[in-house]
């Protein structure tokens, strides 16, 4: 055991670890939930990201020593490359705004650095605040690396995003002549095709890689680096404002620059906001394909048996035989969390107060919740799901030609009152209410069969020139 | 060297119950001149002008 001393006091600190006293209390302090910013790595990464440009920067306007920038340079770097793994134990959930885990990365950054230089742990050469911390705050480092990690996380995710929607696709031209009735309140309705449903199903999911692509890309990452405690700047030395974000954008790769009112991005996450209401907005969009998906394979033998989900595994311990939407289901709850996830995050930035929002490890936990399970569930829906739906054909034409709703071609032509009148005596004798047009003899049997093709009804380019025919 | 005395300072300046100006003046960690000019509280507010400073006070 290491003995070491903060202000506190002094602590025994393992010696087979990088980190120091200020993790090791944070660590027994917050030890409550067993998830760890070592279960973050995307998030580690960018904090040692930032760190390295901050001595980079530093090391560049005389603010720090050449062989101390190149030890944090190279010390930081082993964390980026996951290297150092498991020396960040800090729970999720802890106080003071992040800064346990600001200054987890700053002791390990330290020790290494140290390591490197002296052959030996400790903080002789280099000291966490003092070196590693030069020129910053938690209060910067931290929403800088949410950030930072937001748009990599958008950057896998619109690769799933697109995964799915190609996937699709590819239903919407297999399904395009399919015919099938389509429902209202529950109720059937006319006729659409399952490509023209699924249609809908793709239009929303390109809706939402554009909506994905305003929110990130195009278009530099605005952040709050260089403002360190409250926006101010105040320990920053002349000429770091500028030259930590041309090192930030070469150790990232990512287009970065300073928000324009500090005080405003200390105040105010509605960033968090924005990123969180898209996730919702796609996740319950795609619970509804989910639900839609798991009615329309609702059966085997009594549902309505549109279609036919692919079998991925046994659905019952109990009833042999029986298999289920396992998928979907997997879909709807992935919904369910990332809203649970982001009125988590709503209440943390609503809860704000005066010049710094100190709730930020609880948005970024629920942050990277939110998109590893989109991202990750996507892929998994179009691989064992999308993919591999097969349409119960002659069902649908079935359902398509027996709807009541095939009463307003009549009435469309002949009126509502026609309609409904031919409608009522469909129901009422059980027949189709082509049957009941033919019986009353309402137009001939060319004409009839031209007017309930339940293809054509699904086409208003089509159908519109027949109606105003038959209305002329 | 000077800021890892000021560090230190922060400890002290609790512990004595007196401001971290008060604490510096009496360590003579700068001259007086120098301590009205790195404890201006508006000049602090600026990172424009306080990184100035502490640029020149480190260079020292």
């Amino acid at each position: 055991m290491f003995k070491e001393k903060d202000c506190l006091g002094e602590l025994d600190v393992r010696e087979d670890v990088y980190y120091g006293i200020q993790t090791e209390r944070a660590r027994n302090n917050f030890a409550i939930s067993g998830t760890t910013c070592d279960d973050l790595p995307e998030f580690i990464k960018a904090v040692a990201e930032v760190k390295k440009a901050a001595a980079i920067a530093n090391f560049k306007i005389g603010a720090l020593d050449e062989k101390i920038c190149n030890a944090i340079c190279a010390a930081a770097d082993e964390i980026i490359s996951g290297k150092m793994r498991g020396n960040f134990p800090v729970d999720v959930f802890q106080g003071g705004g992040s800064t346990s885990t600001n200054m987890n990365v700053n002791e390990v950054i330290a020790k290494r650095a140290n390591e490197i230089l002296t052959g030996r742990k400790g903080y002789d050469a280099v000291h966490p605040n003092t070196h590693v911390n030069r020129g910053q705050s938690t209060n910067d480092v931290i929403p800088t690396a949410i950030e930072i990690t937001c748009y990599r996380y958008a950057v896998d995710l619109k690769k799933s995003l697109e995964h799915l929607t190609e996937a699709m696709a590819r239903k919407v031209d297999e399904f395009k002549t399919v015919v099938k009735t389509s429902r209202t309140c529950l109720q059937d309705a006319v006729p659409i095709t399952l490509g023209q449903e699924f249609s809908g199903y793709e239009s929303f999911l390109r809706r939402h890689i554009n909506l994905l692509d305003e929110l990130f890309f195009g278009k530099p990452l605005e952040l709050t680096l260089g403002g360190t405690a409250t926006g101010t700047g105040l320990s920053t030395f002349d000429g770091y404002q500028s030259e930590v974000f041309v090192q930030l954008r070469e150790v990232t790769g990512i287009d970065v620059k300073q928000r324009e009112n500090l005080f405003d991005g200390f105040q105010n996450g509605d960033d968090y906001i924005r990123i969180s209401a898209y996730l919702k907005s796609l996740a319950t969009g795609l619970g509804k394909i989910a639900t839609d998906l798991r009615m329309m394979s609702s059966g085997s033998r009594c549902g309505l048996q549109e279609i036919f989900l692919p079998a991925v595994q046994p659905g019952s311990s109990i009833m042999p035989g029986k298999v289920n939407p396992v998928m979907p289901e997997l879909i709807n709850q992935i919904c369910y969390q990332v809203c649970g996830d982001d009125v988590a995050i709503t209440m943390a930035v609503e809860g704000g107060e005066l010049d710094l929002n100190v709730w930020e490890p609880v948005i970024i936990k629920n942050l990277t919740e939110q998109f590893k399970i989109l991202t990750g569930g996507m892929i998994k829906f179009a691989d064992l799901c999308i993919d591999g739906i097969k349409a119960n054909v002659e069902k649908l034409r079935a359902d398509a030609e027996s709807t009541m709703a095939n009463a307003t071609v009549v009435s469309a032509i002949l009126g509502y009152v026609k309609g409904t009148e031919i409608a009522q005596k469909a129901v009422a004798e059980n027949k189709t209410v082509k049957q009941v047009v033919k019986e009353l003899k309402l137009f001939d049997d060319a004409e009839i069969d031209k007017l309930f093709d339940t293809l054509m009804l699904t086409d208003s380019t089509r159908s519109g020139k027949i109606f105003s025919g038959e209305r002329a | 060297m000077k800021i890892k005395i000021l560090a230190t300072g922060g400890t002290i300046a609790v512990s004595a119950n007196k401001t971290v100006k008060q604490v510096v003046k009496e360590l003579k960690l700068f001259d007086d001149a120098e301590i009205d000019k790195l404890f201006d509280t508006l000049m602090l507010t600026d990172s424009a002008r306080s990184g100035k400073i502490f640029s020149g006070e480190k260079a020292q």
